[in-house]
C-alpha cells in the first residue's frame, strides 16, 4: 500500500483551533526562562547560601563578632604544628614569634607565656609547663622550636585549626563569625539602597517621563547634576555631619544612586504613554497619579527589577569600597570591606586574613550579577526564543 | 727584551692584583635612605613638621649639637658659652671662621637675623613659642617689631651672640638643639623669598650637608658640604633620600638591597624583621602614648571614673598583642630618659594602682564608688581617633576591655587628623587617642600639658597646687631640686588620673649594617653626619 503524500487530511474546525501547547502566565514563562540558564540558577543558589550564611550563621557559631582573645591573634585556618614534648600536645609558632599550644586534633588550648628574649642569641624562651622550657631559635630561617636540651622538636604535620575554623584576625576575633555579620552588613546596606533607590527613581523617572516637557527637563538636569559628584566625596561630607556609621552610608547610596532607576523608567513612560492603553485610560479621566501606579510602572517592571538585581551588587561593592578606604561603617562591627582594610597592613604576614572577606566579596557579586543577567534576559520578550 | 717583557708583565699582574684591594680598601660613600612622608616644608624658621628633620638636621646646624656618637649636648656653631649666675643670660662665642655653603662668612648678625625672622608675624613660624615663651621682649617684638628695643637676642660683634631669658630656664640649652635656633641665610632669603628652599643652588646650608638635587617628592640629593667647618669628620659624599611612602614597599626595596636604610616599615613585619632582617635599629623613644580623657565633662569629671578607666587597660596586652614593637606599659605622664645624676626621673614613682594588666576589681570598685555599680548608667563612651593603622587596632582593643572589665557601652569614631584635633581642642569628645613626642629632654617638655590655661592642656585638667609647682620647677636652677619638684607636680596629676596612661614606645628604623657612624635620636630624627659606609 503507498500512501499519497498529497491527499487532504480531514479536520474538524474544533481541531484547527485546538493550542497545543500549555497557555503559560507571564510569570510562569519568565520562570521557565530563568531556569534554562545555569548561570542563573547558580547565581540564585549563592544568593540563597549567602543569606543563610549571613542570616541563621550567627546562631550556629559559638563566637561574637567582637569578641577579642588577643592572645589567640593571627592564627591561620591552617598551619604547620610541632610536636610537644609532651605526645598529646603540639605547637604552632606563629609569624610574630609566639607560641600556641595545640592538642593533638588541632584546637587551640592557649599562647605559651613569654619567659625571656635574648636578642644576642636569638633565642626567646616559653614557659611551657612548671618545671621545662621552649625556645624559639631566629637565628636560622625559618625559625625553630627547639626543648630544654636544645634539641630541635619534630615537625607535627599540617593541621586544620579546629578552634576558629577560617582562623582569627589580628584582634583575635574569630574570622568566620566576621565574615557572617560582615555579609549581613552588606547584604542589609544593599537590600535598603535598592528598596529606597527603587521607590525614588521609580516615582521621579516616571513623573519627568509621563509629565514631559518642561517639568522633564528640569527633573533630568537635576539628575545629571547629581550624577557628575562623586559619590565618595558625598560620603565624606555626610559623614562629617552624621558622624561614622551605617547610616551614613546608607543615606549616601540612597541620595545618589536612583538617577539610573530614574532614567531607566523614564525611558519606559516615554514609550509607555503614547501607547493605546494610557491613551484610552486617559480618555475616561484617570487622574495621572492612577495613571502613573496602576499602568505605567507595572508595565515597566521588566526593565526596573533588572536595574535593582543590578544596584543590589554594585551597592554592596560601594560599601566595601568605602569601608576599605576607612570612611565606612564604625568598628568593632565588621563589615567585608573593613575585614580588607584590617588585612591589608600585614599582607604578607597573614595573607588569609585578606583572601576570606575577598572571596566573599567575589561571590556575592558574581551571583547577583549573575541573577541579575537572567533576569533580563527572562523578563526581555524581545529575547524570546 | 725578553726581560722587560717579563718585569713588564709583572707589574701588570701587581697592578691587577692591586686594583680590587683598593676598591676595598675604600668602599663608596654613598647612602640611599628611604623617607615615608613628604614634609611641608624644609625652611627651618618655618616648619614644625617631624618629616622636614632628615633635611635640617643633616643640612643646618645650630650653636649647639647633639652628638652622634651618645646622643649629648655638644657645642655646634658655638664654640663655647657662659650662663650668668642667675641663669638668665646666655652669652655664646661662635667658632672662627665659620662659613656658608656658598663660601660666605657666617657670622652672629646672620642668628640674629635668623631669630628676629622667626619672630616676624609674616614668616608664619610654626615653633614661634620656642622664642616667645622664653627670650625677653620676644612675644612684645612679635605683636610690634618697631616698639621693642629690649628684645633680649643680641649680637655684639661678630662671634657674640647673647640671650636673654625672663626667667631661669635650665634646660633651655636643649631646646636650642631644636631647627627653630638654626641661621638662616639673609642674601638668599632676600634674593628668592619663600622660594630659597625650593632650589639646591638657593638652599644655602651650613651644615654637614647641602642639597645637590631636589626632585619633589621623589627623591633628594645631599651632597657632603665642604665649607663646613667639621667637614673633615664627614665621611659620607653623597646621600639620597627617597620618597617611598607606602611602608611595605620601602621594607621590600630595603630587603632587595636597593636602598640602605628606611624611616619606617610595616608595625605588623617587627617580629620578621627582628627575626630575619639585619639591621634593625631600636631606639626607646622620649614620648609618652596616652589617651585625653575630658576632665570638663560629665561622668568624666570624676576622677573616680577616670582612675576605672585607667586600671581596666591591660597595657601589657596592648603591648604584646597589638602593637608587637617594643613599648613599656606607661603609669604617668613624663616618659623614662631624663636622668639626674644616674636617676632616673621615673625611677621609684608610685603607680597609684596602674598596673601592667588589668586589675578589673579594682576598676570595677572605683566605677562602683562613682555611682556606676558594674557600669549601670553609665552614658556610652565616645572613644575616638585619628585615621592611623596602629591607633585604630589599640583603640579597638581598648573598647573591648572597657565593655568587657567596665559593661560599659562604647562607641568608635574616627576622623582625619585635622578634623579630629580641632574637636578635640574645642573640647567635643570623651575619650580621645593623643601622645606626646617630646621637643626637648626635659620633663618641663611634658608637664605644662596639664597647666590651667596652657594651649596645650586640651583635657581640662586644671589643678592650683600642680599649677603653682610646675611655675616653681621652671625657675629653679639646681637640676636635683628641679626633678623632685617636677616629681611632687607629676604625682599630684596622676593621683587624679587625667589621662588615660598607655604606653612608652619606641623608634625604630632600618640601616644596613655596613653603614656605622649614624644616630637616631629620641625623637626619631636621624643624624648622618659622621655616618660611614664601611665595607
Amino acid at each position: 500500500m503507498t500512501i499519497d503524500p498529497w491527499a487532504k487530511v480531514e479536520s474538524t474546525d474544533a481541531e484547527r483551533e485546538l493550542i497545543y501547547r500549555k497557555p503559560r502566565t507571564f510569570a510562569q514563562d519568565v520562570i521557565s526562562r530563568f531556569a534554562r540558564k545555569p548561570t542563573a540558577l547558580g547565581g540564585l543558589a549563592v544568593v540563597i547560601l549567602l543569606l543563610l550564611f549571613a542570616l541563621a550563621g550567627p546562631l550556629f557559631t559559638p563566637f561574637d563578632y567582637q569578641k577579642q582573645t588577643l592572645t589567640l591573634a593571627n592564627i591561620p585556618p591552617i598551619f604547620h604544628t610541632t610536636l610537644a614534648p609532651d605526645e598529646d600536645r603540639a605547637f604552632y609558632r606563629t609569624t610574630s614569634m609566639k607560641v600556641m599550644e595545640l592538642d593533638a586534633s588541632g584546637r587551640l588550648i592557649r599562647q605559651l607565656p613569654k619567659v625571656t628574649d635574648d636578642y644576642a642569641a636569638s633565642l626567646i624562651s616559653f614557659q611551657y609547663s612548671e618545671d621545662s622550657l621552649i625556645y624559639i631559635d631566629y637565628s636560622v630561617n625559618p625559625p625553630v622550636l627547639l626543648d630544654a636540651d636544645s634539641t630541635p622538636l619534630p615537625a607535627g604535620g599540617i593541621k586544620w585549626n579546629l578552634t576558629y575554623p577560617l582562623g582569627t584576625d589580628h584582634l583575635g576575633r574569630d574570622i568566620l563569625t566576621r565574615l557572617m555579620y560582615g555579609t549581613r552588613i552588606s547584604l542589609m546596606v544593599a537590600f535598603i539602597a535598592a528598596t529606597v533607590n527603587l521607590i525614588i527613581g521609580a516615582l521621579y523617572g516616571g513623573v519627568a517621563g509621563y509629565l514631559g516637557g518642561r517639568v522633564d527637563s528640569i527633573l533630568m538636569r537635576i539628575v545629571d547634576i547629581i550624577s557628575t559628584i562623586p559619590l565618595t566625596l558625598y560620603v565624606i561630607l555626610i559623614k562629617v555631619v552624621l558622624g561614622n556609621g551605617l547610616m551614613s552610608i546608607i543615606i549616601a547610596l540612597s541620595s545618589v544612586y536612583w538617577v539610573d532607576m530614574a532614567r531607566v523608567v523614564r525611558g519606559q513612560a516615554l514609550t509607555l504613554k503614547r501607547q493605546d492603553f494610557v491613551q484610552a485610560a486617559r480618555t475616561m479621566g484617570t487622574r495621572t497619579r492612577a495613571l502613573l501606579i496602576s499602568h505605567i510602572l507595572p508595565n515597566a517592571m521588566g526593565p526596573i527589577l533588572v536595574t535593582v538585581t543590578m544596584l543590589i551588587p554594585s551597592a554592596i561593592f560601594m560599601e566595601a569600597f568605602m569601608s576599605f578606604i576607612g570612611i565606612g561603617i564604625a568598628p568593632p562591627m565588621a563589615s567585608l570591606g573593613t575585614m580588607c582594610n584590617d588585612a591589608t597592613e600585614a599582607l604578607r604576614q597573614n595573607p588569609y586574613q585578606l583572601f576570606l572577606p575577598a572571596l566573599v566579596i567575589c561571590l556575592t557579586m558574581f551571583a547577583f550579577n549573575f541573577v541579575g543577567d537572567g533576569l533580563r534576559d527572562a523578563l526581555d520578550p524581545k529575547l524570546k526564543r | 727584551m725578553r726581560r722587560l717583557l717579563s718585569i713588564l708583565l709583572t707589574c701588570l699582574l701587581l697592578a691587577a692584583a692591586a686594583l680590587p684591594l683598593t676598591a676595598y680598601a675604600a668602599p663608596t660613600q654613598e647612602l640611599t635612605f628611604a623617607l615615608n612622608n613628604v614634609p611641608d616644608g624644609i625652611d627651618p624658621g618655618i616648619t614644625n613638621n617631624s618629616f622636614a628633620s632628615p633635611f635640617l638636621f643633616n643640612c643646618f646646624e645650630g650653636l649647639v649639637t647633639t652628638s652622634t656618637a651618645d646622643g649629648s649636648l655638644i657645642p655646634g656653631n658655638a664654640e663655647s658659652w657662659t650662663i650668668s649666675d642667675d641663669g638668665l643670660t646666655y652669652t655664646f662665642t661662635l667658632r672662627e671662621g665659620l662659613k656658608w655653603s656658598d663660601g660666605s662668612p657666617l657670622t652672629s648678625q646672620d642668628y640674629l637675623y635668623a631669630y628676629k625672622r622667626v619672630l616676624t608675624p609674616e614668616t608664619g613660624a610654626q615653633y614661634l613659642n620656642l622664642l616667645t615663651d622664653y627670650i625677653v621682649g620676644a612675644q612684645e617684638y612679635y605683636e610690634d617689631a618697631a616698639a621693642v628695643d629690649g628684645l633680649g637676642i643680641k649680637a655684639p660683634d661678630d662671634r657674640t651672640l647673647i640671650l636673654t631669658l625672663k626667667s631661669p630656664a635650665p634646660f633651655y640649652l636643649s631646646v636650642l638643639t631644636m631647627w627653630t635656633f638654626f641661621p638662616v641665610n639673609q642674601a638668599t632669603i632676600e634674593a628668592n623669598g619663600d622660594q630659597w628652599t625650593n632650589k639646591p643652588e638657593t638652599y644655602i646650608t651650613n651644615g654637614p650637608f647641602r642639597i645637590s638635587e631636589n626632585l619633589l617628592g621623589e627623591r633628594v640629593v645631599l651632597e657632603k658640604n665642604p665649607e663646613y667647618y667639621d667637614a673633615d669628620s664627614v665621611k659620607l659624599e653623597k646621600v639620597t633620600f627617597r620618597y617611598i611612602l607606602d611602608l611595605s614597599t620601602a621594607l621590600m626595596a630595603y630587603e632587595a638591597g636597593d636602598i640602605d636604610g628606611t624611616r619606617g616599615f610595616p608595625t605588623s613585619e617587627f617580629q620578621r624583621i627582628r627575626a630575619n632582617v639585619p639591621g634593625l635599629v631600636i631606639k626607646p623613644s622620649y614620648g609618652t602614648t596616652y589617651y585625653d580623657i575630658n576632665n570638663a565633662k560629665a561622668p568624666y569629671d570624676n576622677p573616680l571614673v577616670r582612675k576605672a578607666l585607667n586600671l581596666a587597660v591591660d597595657r601589657t596586652a596592648i603591648i604584646e598583642e597589638v602593637i608587637q614593637t617594643p613599648a613599656t606599659p606607661a603609669y604617668g605622664l613624663n616618659a623614662p630618659g631624663y636622668v639626674v645624676d644616674g636617676e632616673d626621673f621615673v625611677d621609684g614613682r608610685p603607680t597609684f594602682g596602674m598596673g601592667p594588666t588589668a586589675d578589673v576589681e579594682g576598676a570595677r570598685a572605683a566605677l562602683a564608688e562613682a555611682g556606676y555599680p558594674n557600669g549601670e548608667g553609665f552614658p556610652t563612651m565616645h572613644l575616638s581617633y585619628y585615621t592611623n593603622d596602629t591607633v585604630k587596632k589599640v583603640v579597638e582593643a581598648l573598647a573591648a576591655m572597657f565593655t568587657e572589665n567596665l559593661g560599659i557601652t562604647v562607641e568608635i569614631s574616627n576622623e582625619d587628623w585635622a578634623v579630629y584635633y580641632a574637636n578635640v581642642i574645642a573640647g567635643n569628645y570623651d575619650v580621645g587617642a593623643m601622645g606626646w613626642s617630646a621637643d626637648y629632654l626635659h620633663p618641663m617638655t611634658f608637664l605644662p600639658l596639664l597647666a590651667t590655661g596652657d594651649p596645650n592642656n586640651v583635657v581640662g585638667y586644671s589643678n592650683p597646687e600642680y599649677d603653682a609647682l610646675v611655675e616653681k620647677a621652671r625657675s629653679i636652677n639646681d637640676p636635683k631640686e628641679a626633678m623632685e619638684v617636677m616629681r611632687q607636680a607629676e604625682n599630684i596629676a596622676t593621683a587624679e588620673y587625667p589621662l588615660l596612661y598607655m604606653y612608652y614606645g619606641s623608634q625604630s628604623m632600618l640601616m644596613s649594617p655596613k653603614v656605622a657612624g649614624y644616630y637616631l635620636d629620641y625623637s626619631g630624627n636621624v643624624l648622618l653626619k659622621t655616618a660611614e659606609v664601611t665595607e
